[in-house]
């Protein structure tokens, strides 16, 4: 474009000149090609489909590809979990894909270890820095290699399983921070199947939520939020009524029709006084789940509850009434009261109410797609191409404790899920991992983790790379295709690719298990390859509609009545006065989507904080400690003291401080770094997994930080006129 | 066939999530200013979440308005600009031609929306970031005024197509990205010369109002109001 | 003594247009080019159509240069013993594209889809007069916007800003 500026400067000549036309061009080159791509004409993007990896959602994709270069993501419109929806961690793969800190090529260590300096590499040089360690240990000791990565899905999970245990090693853990467990023993005590149910908000006439970020930043978000759009507006004469229960009024309670605030880490106890008021008055449909229970039940009056809760007990009698008599309904935790000390209770209570509204497999209702049939073939591996969601804390306590005594020689790290950044550092994960003799890591970008790594191994993106995926929920039973929608940017191998080339040259029984040329092989001989059903599933994304959606009934029968443990949480309530409440930031997820500037820069939806850390209070709390918007403080918990600015939600209870995970890093690249403080380090390491752990207090602190805020440059509207 | 855009933003919908907003800078090549220039106002995108909150615990309750340029009907953005740089295009667009503007800044100034974003800098894309974009339209340079399009782009491509194929543009053929992307379905962009067409039908909806009509703007954007209760 | 500083003027100012005219009037010359490829001989004595070689005129925006490979259909066996035809040759052999210079362009604040134009039916010589009986490429026609704009009105198709400017 001209510049207007140089051409005001410029004035007359300039204008003058111009009248000649073209003077300012520099010459340029035209390179055509020598031998033209199939199916491309130059000027005219191309669409291709694969699947997001900005989050374990799983939503198809189909991207805009022009002159080779990918230019835009949109939701895949087959896809069954997002039907052509995508939000913002999705579309912004893009600038993971060209990002310019970005891992193009192997490096080894050149520096201290942890000094995160490294030098260049050949990949013939970086497999071999790899295969010397791991011929030697396996030949001596194959249980002393450890495979650390994020949860794997579909064939990939595949290779690496089958490596490991061809190799001979058990110690294979998959680390997801925001990972279901307590929503996965919840629903084996209620439902009788340890799987997450599909949600049918569509048809619903009810929605209770407990703490639900369904919203936001759940289990498969884009899936719920179109589902929720649905149940709203896409009906004659329904519209579906939306109460929400929890700590604070986040983006997802926002979108309620009634907020009301519990206090944290008793979810559970709100939804059995539910339970109590549908039992006790005779408005279930599932009397004999309720006969059952009654006795239980007992114990939970709406008045003991209000007690407990802060929730009025009127309110949850007009709730339980209103839940009951506008069937189907159904009730959905969310990860805040999944991830307190006690998220197993409180996800079978909320749970409890599904089994007690005989919502089961109805429409409308809660039921269990069968996971297990779309690689039923694979028979006891099934598991590995399909596991359940967990956050494989057990797993990662006890390696973290074996790479302290010095079982492992040789770690493989690979994965977004960064257990350096996402991990209490009271566990000491990197103090341990720099036990490990030899660490080799996949990624794409330097973080936390993969800077301790000995041998860095560049791996393409999910918008590069071969792959299939079931995703957790909404998938009907379909299979999602990855393909590279452009051509490699970088001189990447992925991991699957690597141990089918490693475990050739191993020999024996890995190269018996893995007997592929490539990853890419693999997936043609599982899906008919070229020219087969894959092609053309390849166009659609994925093979949908072809699996039956069979779903497995949830057993109804025996419901394990939900018990409480009462563990409490960390810290004495006169020294630490505030509940911290951790959640997923809706930008910048576990911390993944930091190191992206549009993620960066997209105003947070509550406080519409942009670039930087955050502690929520009520404006109330914050008066009573002499604290005003955007002062900073010191959040100080039993186990860790962290900095952060204050900002304001007056729908948060007045005894907890909430902040949003994600930034904090250190070592994640100019875009992430410093732009705050982690929130992770205030947790303490307990038995289970809770981001709902602890208390903390607020000081007040100066700090050379702003938090900028981008609100309403139009000034101010009352919401009620938008009501 | 005469075509008249609008887009319907229903807020009983909207969950906030931002995903239009990111859709949008990814479609219209909006760069990144950095932390030190949002605190100044000078942030690019070309659409907003606005969050209202009202009330206070426990009753606090919070709303969501998504605020792109509202293509006025009367716009005072055009008025007032001296070299008709912003103007009412055919499709009852208000169009920006960025190869005209001189940046005096005053229709941003007369936009009682603040929709409208100046390029105070030739903002750069770090390689090779700029790999990303879109070859579909223009990258503004410094002192030029911009701001929401419909995605002109996409209406332009689906134009060209169904003029091609040698027929009349079909309804939801044309979507600007953040329409397109919405997860729960909260916009919805369409002719309403069209009658029948599905934003014709969504703007018979009692519900709807726009924003600061007593300015007598006439948006082309036009808002459903949030419901309450479970009838409707 | 007294009309010096007028006389300063006057060369300042001829320095000042100079300064502007000067690349002006190079690039009225032809512009170089790797090899001397003559449209000429292709298109008016050898008959060939325009889009044979600029294939994707009527399918994209632009109009897109041949690949090495569609020059090599006919050059592996015509005039293999030409020296022009030879560097053709090599650049195939070596599989490396050939470094054409860039003659024709429209400013990037402008969007112009040759598919558009020739699916229209207007004849490439329309805007490319002389291309025919040209060597290398030249624009003897200067695109302003009074250019497109005359034939615009012509043909009553839209001369909303918005068609091009975007």
């Amino acid at each position: 474009m001209l510049h207007r500026r140089q051409f005001l400067k410029l004035g007359g000549a300039t204008a003058f000149a111009t009248l000649f036309g073209g003077c300012d061009k520099m010459q340029r080159t035209l390179i055509p090609f020598v031998i033209p791509p199939e199916n491309t004409t130059l000027g005219e993007a191309l669409w291709y489909a694969s699947v997001c990896g900005q989050c374990p959602a799983g939503c198809g994709i189909v991207v805009r590809v022009s002159e080779g270069r990918a230019k835009k993501i949109e939701g895949n419109p087959r896809h069954p979990v997002n039907r052509g929806r995508l939000c913002a961690r999705g579309q912004a793969a893009l600038q993971a894909l060209y990002h310019p800190e970005r891992l193009s090529r192997p490096m080894k260590l050149s520096g201290t270890r942890g000094s995160g300096t490294y030098a260049p590499i050949s990949w013939e040089e970086a497999l071999s820095l790899l295969m010397v360690p791991l011929k030697k240990v396996q030949a001596e000791a194959p249980a002393s290699l450890l495979m650390l990565t994020e949860p794997m899905r579909g064939h990939a999970g595949l290779v690496a399983g089958r490596f490991m245990k061809a190799f001979g090693s058990k110690h294979r853990v998959a680390w997801d921070p925001f990972g279901a467990d307590a929503m996965l023993s919840a629903n084996a005590a209620i439902h009788g199947i340890r799987d997450l149910p599909e949600h049918d908000l569509a048809n619903a006439r009810y929605l209770l939520s407990f703490s639900g970020d369904f919203l936001e930043t759940g289990i498969s978000p884009v899936h719920y939020a179109r589902a929720y759009g649905r149940m709203r507006g896409d009906r004659e004469t329904i519209r579906g009524k939306f109460v929400h229960f929890g700590p604070r009024l986040s983006m997802t309670a926002a979108a309620a029709d009634l907020f009301l605030p519990c206090t944290p880490g008793t979810e559970g106890i709100v939804a059995l006084g539910i339970a109590h008021v549908m039992v006790r008055d005779r408005l279930t449909a599932a009397s004999a789940v309720a006969g059952r229970l009654a006795d239980d039940l007992s114990a939970y009056p709406p008045e003991a509850v209000e007690r407990l809760t802060g929730v009025h007990a009127h309110d949850i009698a007009a709730v339980a009434e209103e839940f009951a008599r506008n069937q189907p309904g159904i009730a959905i935790p969310g990860t805040g009261a999944a991830t307190g000390p006690d998220g197993a209770f409180h996800c079978a209570g909320v749970a409890l109410l599904n089994a007690l509204a005989g919502n089961a497999g109805k429409p409308g209702g809660v039921s269990f797609p069968n996971r297990a049939l779309a690689f039923a073939r694979y028979g006891s591996e099934a598991a590995l191409l399909a596991p359940a969601p967990e956050s494989g804390y057990a797993a990662m306590r006890d390696a973290i404790d074996k790479m302290r005594g010095g079982a492992f020689r040789i770690a493989i790290l690979s994965g977004a899920t960064n257990p350096a950044f996402t991990l209490p550092p009271s566990l000491k994960f990197s103090e341990a991992l720099s036990k490990v003799p030899f660490i080799a890591a996949f990624a794409s970008f330097l973080d936390e983790t993969t800077s301790q790594a000995d041998l860095v191994l560049p791996v393409p993106t999910a918008l590069e790379a071969w792959g299939d995926d079931l995703a957790p929920v909404g998938h009907s039973g379909a299979v999602t295709l990855c393909q590279p929608v452009v051509v490699p940017f970088h001189d990447t191998r992925s991991m699957p690719d690597v141990l089918i080339a490693a475990a050739g040259e191993l020999g024996g029984k890995p190269a018996k298990a893995l007997p592929w040329g490539s990853f890419k092989e693999c997936l043609d001989k599982a899906y008919g390859g070229p020219g087969g059903q894959m092609e053309i599933a390849l166009q659609r994304g994925g093979f949908f509609g072809e699996s039956s959606s069979q779903r497995s009934g949830a057993r109804t029968g025996t419901v394990a009545f939900p018990k409480g443990t009462e563990r409490p949480i960390d810290g004495d309530p006169k020294a630490f006065p505030l509940a911290l409440h951790l959640y997923p930031s809706v930008t910048l997820y576990d911390g993944r989507g930091a190191n992206l500037p549009w993620l960066q820069e997209m105003p947070d939806p509550v406080t519409t904080a942009v670039w930087r850390n955050w502690v929520e209070v009520n404006p109330k709390t914050a008066a009573g400690l002499g604290l005003s918007e955007g002062d900073g403080v010191t959040v100080t918990s039993p186990s860790g003291k962290i900095t952060a600015h204050v900002t304001f939600n007056p729908g948060i209870a007045p005894d907890v401080a909430a902040m949003p995970l994600g930034q904090g890093h250190t070592r994640y690249g100019k875009t992430a770094n410093g732009r705050g403080e982690n929130p992770f380090a205030l947790l303490p390491a307990g038995e289970t997994y809770a981001l709902q752990a602890t208390r903390v207090s607020l000081t007040k602190t100066k700090l050379p930080t702003r938090l900028v805020r981008f609100a309403h440059p139009e000034g101010q509207w009352k919401i009620s006129n938008l009501m | 066939m005469e075509i008249k855009w609008a887009m319907a933003i229903d807020l009983d919908r909207c969950t906030g999530c931002g995903a239009c907003v990111v859709a949008c800078v990814a479609e219209n090549n909006i760069p990144v200013v950095g932390e030190a220039e949002v605190e100044k106002g000078r942030l690019m995108q070309w659409i907003r979440v606005a969050r209202y909150w009202e009330g206070e615990y426990p009753e606090a309750q919070a709303v969501y308005l998504p605020v792109p340029c509202m293509q006025c009907e009367r716009a005072p953005c055009e008025t007032v600009c001296p070299v008709y740089a912003t103007y009412h295009n055919e499709d009852g667009l208000n169009a920006m031609v960025y190869n005209r503007c001189v940046g005096t800044r005053y229709c941003a100034n007369n936009c009682p929306y603040s929709v409208r974003v100046f390029n105070w800098f030739d903002h750069v894309w770090e390689k090779p970031l700029d790999e990303q974009l879109s070859p579909d339209l223009t990258t503004r340079s410094r002192g030029v005024m911009e701001k929401c399009t419909f995605c002109i782009q996409r209406i332009r491509r689906a134009k060209e197509t169904a003029a091609e194929e040698g027929r009349e543009i079909r309804d939801g053929e044309a979507v600007p990205a953040c329409v397109q992307t919405c997860p729960p379905g909260a916009l919805l962009f369409g002719n309403v010369a069209d009658p029948h067409s599905e934003i014709a039908r969504k703007l018979k909806d009692p519900r709807r109002f726009r924003l600061m009509e007593h300015l007598g703007t006439e948006p082309r954007v036009v808002y459903l109001k949030r419901q309450k209760g479970a009838g409707r | 003594m007294a009309r010096r500083p007028i006389n300063a003027a006057i060369t300042l100012a001829c320095l000042v247009l100079t300064l502007f005219l000067f690349p002006c009037a190079a690039s009225a010359e032809t512009v170089p080019q790797p090899i001397a490829f003559s449209h000429r001989i292709h298109v008016t004595e050898y008959k060939l159509n325009c889009r044979f070689c600029h294939s994707s005129t009527n399918k994209s925006q632009f109009a897109n240069l041949p690949p090495v490979e569609k020059c090599m259909m006919c050059h592996r066996t015509i005039a293999t013993e030409k020296p022009e035809v030879k560097k053709v040759a090599r650049y195939w052999s070596e599989k490396k594209p050939i470094p054409w210079n860039k003659v024709i362009d429209v400013p990037n604040h402008v969007y112009f889809p040759h598919r558009k134009m020739v699916n229209a039916g207007i004849a490439c010589l329309t805007c490319h007069p002389g291309m025919d009986q040209a060597g290398t490429a030249e624009q003897k026609l200067e695109f302003g916007m009074g250019f497109c704009m005359e034939c615009h009105r012509k043909k009553k198709v839209s001369i909303d800003c918005w068609t091009c400017h975007y």
